[in-house]
C-alpha cells in the first residue's frame, strides 16, 4: 500500500465542495441534519437532560429522607419518583448517553466521514428525545409509573395495578430500546465496515471495541426486555395470563427475561465508560497503553459472561440451590476481566508521565468508586450474603457506586477530554477542580453510609422511617451528601453553558497531545482525506499525517461522487471495498419519528383514533424514506487515490445494506429465542397445561403449513435467479407468488390453533404469542414484498439495482426459517413430551 | 478464509461458553422440576468435558498462530471461557441440587 495516495498539490475548490456537501441545513431545517457529529451531541446533549430531570427526583427523595416520619412526599408519589429516577437513569440518560459518544466520536475516530447510516441515527434520536420526553411529563399528571423501575408482576399487572401508569413504562420503554437497537445497528456496521485502511482489528481503538462489544450485547439483551414488556402489557390488555400462577403462568419468567437483559445492561453501560477511560489513560500518561491485547480480551470477556449473570439479581426467589451456584460463579469470575482492565489503567499511569487535568482527577476518582463497587459486588454475589443484603440500602449504595463510579465518573471524564473536539474552546479547568471536588466528596458523603444504613436493616423503596430504628442520622447526611452532589454537577452544567460552542472546523482541537485519528483537523466532512493507519496511536507514530491528511494526500481527498460519501472497507483488514454514497438531509426520519413517537404515546393514553393517523404519517413518511435507499448505480467506477478504482455500488453479502439487515435479523432471532424461552419455561413450570398429543391439531396442518414455507422458500429463489438474468417483471411476480405463499403458510397455522383459547391458560398464551410473532413477521415480509413488487413497475429493479430486493429476499428467508421452527416447537415439541 | 469462518473462529470460546451455560442451567432447571436431579451432577460433568476439551483445542490454535493477533484472540477468548466453565463446573460437586 503506498503511504500517500494522493502526493500532489490537490486542484482549488476541493475543500470548498466538501464543506458544501456536508454542511447543516440552516433555519427551521436544521432539524433535519443527519450528520452523526451533530446527532452524537443533540444526544448527549438530551442525555445530559434526562440526567438532570431524573437527579432532581433523587434529590426529592433524599429531602423526605433526610428525617425520620417526614410527611414532604406521600407514599404514591414516592413510588412514582424511586420508579422514575431508576428508569430515567438507566434508559434515558445512561445507555444514550454512551451510545452518543460513539456515534459523536466514532466517524473520526475511525477516520470515516461518516457512519453508514446517518438517517438511521437521526431517526434512533428524535424517537428517544420525543418519547423521553413524553414518559417524563407522565410525571406530572400523575400517571407515571410506580412499580419501581423492573416492574415486577403481579405488582404491575391489570389486578394490582389497573391504572395506565404501568402502560407509560411498558409502551415507553419498549420504543425507547427500539431507538437504543437502531443505534446499535449503526455502531455495530459502522466499527467493521468505516474503518480507515489499515486499521486491521489489533489496530482499532480501544474504544472502538468497547462500543463492537457495547452494540452487540444490545443486539442479544434488549429484545428480551422488548419481549417481556409486551408479554405484560397482553396480559393487562388482553388477559393472556402469562405471569398468572392461578392459569399456568409464572412470574419469575418476568424476572429471568427482565434480567436477561437488566444484567448485561449494567455492562452496556460500563464498557462503553471503561473504553472511553481506555482512551484517556494513555493521552495524560503520554504513553501507549498497557496490555492492549489483554484489555480487548477483558472487553469481550465481560460482554459475554455478563449474559450468564442474570439470575443473581433473583438469589432470593427459591431457585434451586444448583442453579444459583452457576450464576454466583460467573458473578464472581466476571470480576477477572474488570480487574485486568483496571491493573492496565494502573500500569499505564504508574509508566507514563501524567498531565494533571480535571480529565485525570475523574478518571481516579472513577478508579476508586468503581473498584469500591466492583468489591461490593463480588460480596453480593455470594449467595448467603446476598440474602441478608437483598432489597436493602446496602444494594442502593453498591449499585450506586457501581454505576456512578463505573459510568458517570468515566462519562465526566470523557467529557472534559473531547470538549476541545467539537468546541470553540474547552471547558474551564479552574471550575473543573470545583466541579470533580464537589462530586467526588458529595457522591462518597451521600453514598458510602448507605452501606451502614442497609446494614442496619433499611429496605429500599420505603418512603419513610420511624425514629426508633436509629436510620435518622446515617440518612441525613446521605441527604448533605446529594446536594453537595448536585452542586458539583449544576457548576458543570454551568461551564459547559458558558464554553460549549459547537464547531468541528474551527475546534480548540488536540490541546492534550492525543495520538488517534479525530483529533486530526478537519470539519463536517470529518477529515479532507482518509489516512492510511499503521499504529495504534497514528498521530503518534505517523509523522506529518495531520498535514498530508489535511493537504488531501490520502485518499478520496474530494467528493469523488458528487456528493456525500465514505470508504468501505472490509471488516478484519479494513481493505478499501467500495464507496458508499451518503445520504443528504431530509425531513423523512424526523417526521417518522414524531408520529411514531406520538402514535406510542396516544395508544398508552388510549386516543385510538389519534394513534391511528399518527401510525399512517409516520408509515407514510418511512415508505418515502425507504424508496430512494437504493439510489441508482453511476455510471463509472471511482478513484480513491494510489490507483485504486472502487466501484461505487454493490449489493450482496459486501454491502452496508446487507450487513444493516443480518445485524437486524440477529435482535429478531433474539427477540424470537426470548419467545421460545418463554414457551419452555412454562412448559416447565406448569407441564399440566400441556394438552396430550391427541388434543394436537391433526398432524395435517402442520404438514401443509411447512410445506408452504418450503415452497415460499423455493419462490425466493426462483426469484433471484430471474432478477440475475435482468428480468425484473418476472422476479416481481415470483416474488409475490412467494410472498403470497408465505401468507398461505401463516393461515394455515392461524387455522390449526383456531380453537385455542389465549386468556385460558399459559399453554394457550404461549403457543399464541409464538402464531402471533411469527404473523408479524409474515406481515413485514409480505410489505417489504410489495414494495419491492412497486419498484419493479417504476422500473428501479434490475440485475445491478437490487439491494432492495436483496435486503426483502433475506428478511422472506429468515421469516421462513422462524416460522418452521416455531411450527416445529408449538406441534412437535408436546408429541414429543406428551 | 472467509468472513463467516474467521468470525467463528475468533468467536468459538464465546459460543461453546454459552452451549455449556444453557445445557448446565436447563439440565439443573428440569433435572429438579422433573425429578431427575440424580443425573443433574453427571450431566454437568460430561458437558464440561466436552466444553473443556472443544476450549482446549481451540487455545491450542490461537497458541499455535499466536502472533497473528485474530489467532491470539481466538485462542484468549477461549482461554477465559476455559476458566468460566471450570467456575461454573465446580458447585455441581459441592452444592446439593435442588436444594
Amino acid at each position: 500500500m503506498p503511504l500517500l495516495p494522493n502526493p500532489a498539490p490537490r486542484p482549488p475548490g476541493e475543500v470548498d465542495e466538501l464543506r458544501r456537501l456536508w454542511a447543516a441545513p440552516r433555519g427551521i431545517a436544521f432539524l433535519t441534519v443527519i450528520n452523526n457529529n451533530y446527532v452524537g451531541v443533540f444526544y448527549l446533549g438530551a442525555a445530559l437532560l434526562f440526567f438532570a430531570l431524573a437527579g432532581v427526583l433523587a434529590l426529592a427523595m433524599r429531602l423526605q429522607l433526610a428525617v425520620p416520619a417526614n410527611d414532604l412526599v406521600g407514599p404514591d408519589l414516592y413510588n412514582q419518583l424511586f420508579t422514575m429516577h431508576g428508569t430515567m437513569m438507566m434508559f434515558l440518560f445512561a445507555v444514550p448517553a454512551v451510545e452518543a459518544m460513539g456515534v459523536a466520536l466514532l466517524p473520526n475516530m475511525l477516520g470515516a466521514r461518516d457512519l453508514p447510516f446517518p438517517r438511521l441515527s437521526a431517526f434512533a434520536f428524535w424517537l428517544y428525545f420525543i418519547g423521553g420526553l413524553g414518559f417524563f411529563l407522565s410525571l406530572l399528571v400523575g400517571w407515571a409509573p410506580d412499580g419501581g423501575w423492573f416492574m415486577n408482576p403481579p405488582l404491575t399487572d391489570a389486578r394490582w395495578s389497573p391504572r395506565v401508569n404501568q402502560d407509560f413504562w411498558l409502551l415507553g420503554i419498549g420504543f425507547i430500546e427500539i431507538s437504543a437497537i437502531a443505534g446499535a445497528i449503526e455502531i455495530l456496521v459502522g466499527v467493521l465496515r468505516t474503518r480507515a485502511p489499515g486499521m486491521t482489528l489489533a489496530r482499532m481503538p480501544i474504544f472502538a471495541w468497547a462500543m463492537l462489544v457495547f452494540a452487540t450485547m444490545i443486539v442479544f439483551a434488549f429484545p428480551a426486555v422488548i419481549l417481556t414488556t409486551a408479554l405484560l402489557e397482553l396480559q393487562r390488555a388482553f388477559d393472556w395470563p402469562f405471569f398468572d400462577a392461578a392459569r399456568g403462568g409464572d412470574a419469575l419468567l418476568w424476572q429471568h427475561l427482565f434480567w436477561f437483559f437488566g444484567h448485561p445492561e449494567v455492562y452496556i453501560i460500563f464498557l462503553p465508560a471503561a473504553g472511553m477511560v481506555s482512551m484517556i489513560v494513555p493521552t495524560l500518561a503520554r504513553r501507549p497503553l498497557v496490555a492492549y491485547r489483554l484489555v480487548v480480551l477483558a472487553l469481550i470477556a465481560t460482554g459475554f459472561l455478563s449474559f450468564g449473570l442474570w439470575v443473581h439479581h433473583m438469589f432470593a426467589t427459591g431457585i434451586p440451590q444448583l442453579s444459583l451456584a452457576y450464576f454466583q460463579a460467573a458473578s464472581t469470575a466476571v470480576a477477572i476481566p474488570s480487574g485486568i482492565q483496571v491493573f492496565a489503567w494502573i500500569a499505564t499511569f504508574a509508566s507514563g508521565r501524567v498531565q494533571w487535568t480535571t480529565a485525570t482527577l475523574f478518571v481516579l476518582g472513577f478508579l476508586f468508586v468503581f473498584v469500591l463497587g466492583g468489591l461490593t459486588g463480588v460480596m453480593v454475589a455470594v449467595v448467603p450474603f446476598d440474602w441478608q443484603a437483598h432489597d436493602t440500602y446496602f444494594i442502593v449504595a453498591h449499585l450506586h457506586y457501581v454505576l456512578i463510579g463505573g459510568m458517570v465518573f468515566p462519562l465526566l471524564a470523557a467529557l472534559y477530554y473531547w470538549v476541545p473536539f467539537s468546541s470553540r474552546l474547552a471547558l474551564s479547568e479552574r471550575v473543573g477542580r470545583w466541579v470533580f471536588a464537589l462530586i467526588f466528596v458529595g457522591f462518597n458523603v451521600a453514598f458510602f453510609p448507605m452501606h451502614v444504613t442497609g446494614l442496619a436493616g433499611m429496605p429500599r423503596r420505603v418512603y419513610t422511617y420511624p425514629e426508633e430504628l436509629g436510620w435518622g442520622a446515617l440518612n441525613l447526611v446521605s441527604t448533605v451528601g446529594a446536594f453537595v452532589l448536585a452542586a458539583g454537577i449544576a457548576l458543570l452544567f454551568f461551564d459547559v453553558a458558558r464554553r460549549f460552542r459547537l464547531t468541528l472546523e474551527h475546534s480548540a482541537g488536540n490541546l492534550w497531545n492525543a495520538g488517534t485519528l479525530e483529533w486530526l483537523p478537519g470539519g463536517n466532512y470529518s477529515n479532507r482525506s482518509i489516512p492510511i493507519v499503521t499504529s495504534r496511536e497514528p498521530l503518534w507514530d505517523q509523522a506529518d499525517l495531520a498535514e498530508h491528511v489535511k493537504n488531501g494526500h490520502y485518499y478520496l481527498p474530494g467528493a469523488a461522487t458528487g456528493g456525500r460519501e465514505t470508504l468501505i472497507t472490509s471488516a478484519f483488514d479494513a481493505k478499501p471495498q467500495y464507496v458508499l454514497r451518503m445520504p443528504m438531509p431530509g425531513w423523512p426520519p424526523f417526521v417518522a419519528a414524531v408520529f411514531l413517537a406520538a402514535f406510542f404515546l396516544a395508544l398508552t393514553v388510549k386516543l385510538y383514533p389519534i394513534a391511528v393517523v399518527c401510525a399512517a404519517i409516520a408509515l407514510g413518511a418511512i415508505v418515502h424514506w425507504a424508496w430512494f435507499l437504493d439510489p441508482p448505480p453511476p455510471g463509472r467506477p471511482v478513484e480513491i487515490g494510489g490507483g485504486i478504482v472502487l466501484p461505487a455500488y454493490v449489493h450482496g453479502p459486501m454491502s452496508q445494506a446487507w450487513w444493516g439487515v443480518v445485524v437486524l435479523l440477529l435482535v429478531a432471532a433474539s427477540l424470537y429465542g426470548s419467545a421460545i424461552f418463554a414457551y419452555l419455561y412454562l412448559w416447565t413450570v406448569s407441564p399440566q397445561a400441556w394438552p396430550s398429543p391427541d388434543a394436537l391439531p391433526h398432524a395435517g396442518w402442520p404438514l401443509g403449513a411447512a410445506l408452504l414455507f418450503a415452497a415460499a422458500s423455493a419462490g425466493l429463489g426462483a426469484a433471484n435467479r430471474l432478477l440475475r438474468q435482468g428480468r425484473s417483471r418476472w422476479c416481481a411476480a415470483a416474488l409475490l407468488v412467494a410472498a403470497l405463499l408465505l401468507a398461505g403458510a401463516f393461515a394455515v397455522e392461524l387455522l390449526a390453533h383456531r380453537t385455542l383459547e389465549p386468556t385460558a391458560s399459559g399453554y394457550g398464551a404461549a403457543v399464541s404469542l409464538v402464531v402471533v410473532l411469527g404473523g408479524f413477521f409474515v406481515v413485514v415480509a409480505l410489505s417489504m414484498a410489495l414494495f419491492v413488487v412497486a419498484r419493479a413497475l417504476a422500473g428501479k429493479l434490475d440485475a445491478v439495482r437490487r439491494v432492495t430486493f436483496d435486503n426483502a429476499r433475506l428478511f422472506a428467508h429468515y421469516t421462513v426459517a422462524q416460522s418452521l421452527a416455531g411450527v416445529v416447537l408449538v406441534h412437535g415439541f408436546p408429541r414429543l413430551v406428551g | 478464509m472467509n468472513l463467516a469462518a474467521r468470525s467463528l473462529r475468533v468467536s468459538m470460546g464465546i459460543v461453546v461458553w454459552a452451549a455449556h451455560f444453557a445445557a448446565i442451567y436447563g439440565f439443573t432447571a428440569l433435572g429438579c422440576a422433573r425429578g431427575f436431579e440424580h443425573l443433574v451432577p453427571r450431566m454437568v460433568v460430561g458437558a464440561s468435558i466436552v466444553a473443556g476439551a472443544l476450549l482446549l483445542a481451540t487455545m491450542a490454535r490461537g497458541w499455535i498462530g499466536r502472533a497473528h493477533f485474530e489467532h491470539w484472540l481466538s485462542g484468549a477468548i477461549a482461554a477465559f471461557a476455559f476458566v468460566a466453565v471450570v467456575f461454573e463446573t465446580i458447585p455441581a460437586w459441592a452444592v446439593p441440587t435442588c436444594a
